[in-house]
């Protein structure tokens, strides 16, 4: 950040900043990026992330019959997405630099895929 | 050697005409005015004399009408003496304030130099954009006689290092060398732009 004088300004515009955030989360959410909808929004001179998306779940009747699923899918939903919380914050502040302060996710719906044996 | 100082001398007094508002405006439109009440005035007596009808009052009927201007409805005569006293203010005032012009000189020895606050403004404001690491578009500088206001607007996410801004535009006003000098402030906005 020191040198930065010498090598000028880059920019990161607010549609670049929406399509990152929308496609950190999709990885991490495990949907399509397309799904994610992105609300950008400045506090203080902070930035603000609002994420909205579905999430990618087991199905309920596999999690009944199968006890270590829910481990083995990354956690409940909620643990899933504090990590996805904390991990899009760093992401997209190594991505484009900005200081993230706060990441807003909501979650939409679940997207329901069979777990299917690796080939 | 006095070739020398007759030439500071001059530029001096170039620099002055320039750097401050003339009166001239002011002046002709009041000799003006004195001027056409006076020729006014002048044709009246004149017809008074050669004994012909008066234009719109005889110049005795004018003193009459001056002497007895006490006689008038109060709320009348309270209207026409404020607008006169108005009028007396503005032109004292034109007359007194410095009458600056929105800009300044430029230290120099061989010559005159003026320059315009705005340009000394736009100077400062991409320096300081520079510094603060933000857009142009965010930065608005405004110089009056003393002090040169520098507006940032943050990019969201982008904390600005106001003590590099502020450094950024006074060295730009050490090089400028202006005469009188500027006393730079920077504001920062407290709201930022998402992603400007």
């Amino acid at each position: 950040m020191t040198t930065i004088e010498a090598r000028g300004r880059t920019s990161v515009s607010a549609k670049a900043l929406n399509r990152v955030v929308a496609a950190v989360s999709a990885d991490e959410l495990d949907v399509a990026a397309s799904a994610v909808s992105v609300d950008l929004a400045d506090s203080a001179g902070q930035l603000v992330l609002t994420v909205r998306s579905p999430i990618r779940a087991v199905a309920l009747g596999r999690v009944v019959s199968d006890d270590a699923l829910v481990e083995r899918a990354g956690g409940t939903l909620l643990s899933r997405t504090a990590r996805a919380q904390d991990i899009i914050r760093s992401r997209v502040n190594a991505l484009t630099g900005y200081n993230v302060e706060r990441v807003v996710v909501r979650i939409t719906g679940v997207d329901i895929r069979q777990e299917r044996r690796v080939k | 050697m006095s070739q020398a100082s007759s030439e500071s001398s001059t530029y001096r007094r170039i620099r002055r005409r320039e750097l401050h508002s003339p009166r001239s405006g002011a002046s002709i439109v009041v000799a003006s005015l004195v001027v056409l009440a006076l020729a006014y005035v002048a044709t009246e007596t004149v017809l008074a004399i050669a004994q012909q009808s008066p234009l719109l009052v005889s110049p005795t009927d004018m003193g009459k009408g001056i002497a007895g201007a006490t006689s008038l409805d109060t709320g009348i005569l309270i209207a026409a003496g404020v607008v006169v006293a108005l009028i007396g203010i503005v032109l004292i005032v034109i007359a007194v304030a410095p009458g600056r012009r929105a800009r300044r000189g430029i230290d120099s020895e061989r010559t005159a130099v003026v320059v315009d606050n705005e340009v000394i403004a736009s100077a400062l404001a991409r320096h300081a954009a520079r510094a603060g690491r933000v857009s142009p578009d965010n930065v608005s500088v405004s110089v009056s006689h003393r002090a040169a206001v520098v507006d940032l607007t943050p990019a969201s996410g982008m904390p600005v290092d106001k003590d590099a801004v502020l450094a950024a535009v006074q060295a730009e006003l050490d090089t400028l060398g202006l005469a009188p000098t500027l006393t730079p402030r920077v504001v920062i906005s407290s709201r930022g732009k998402v992603g400007a």
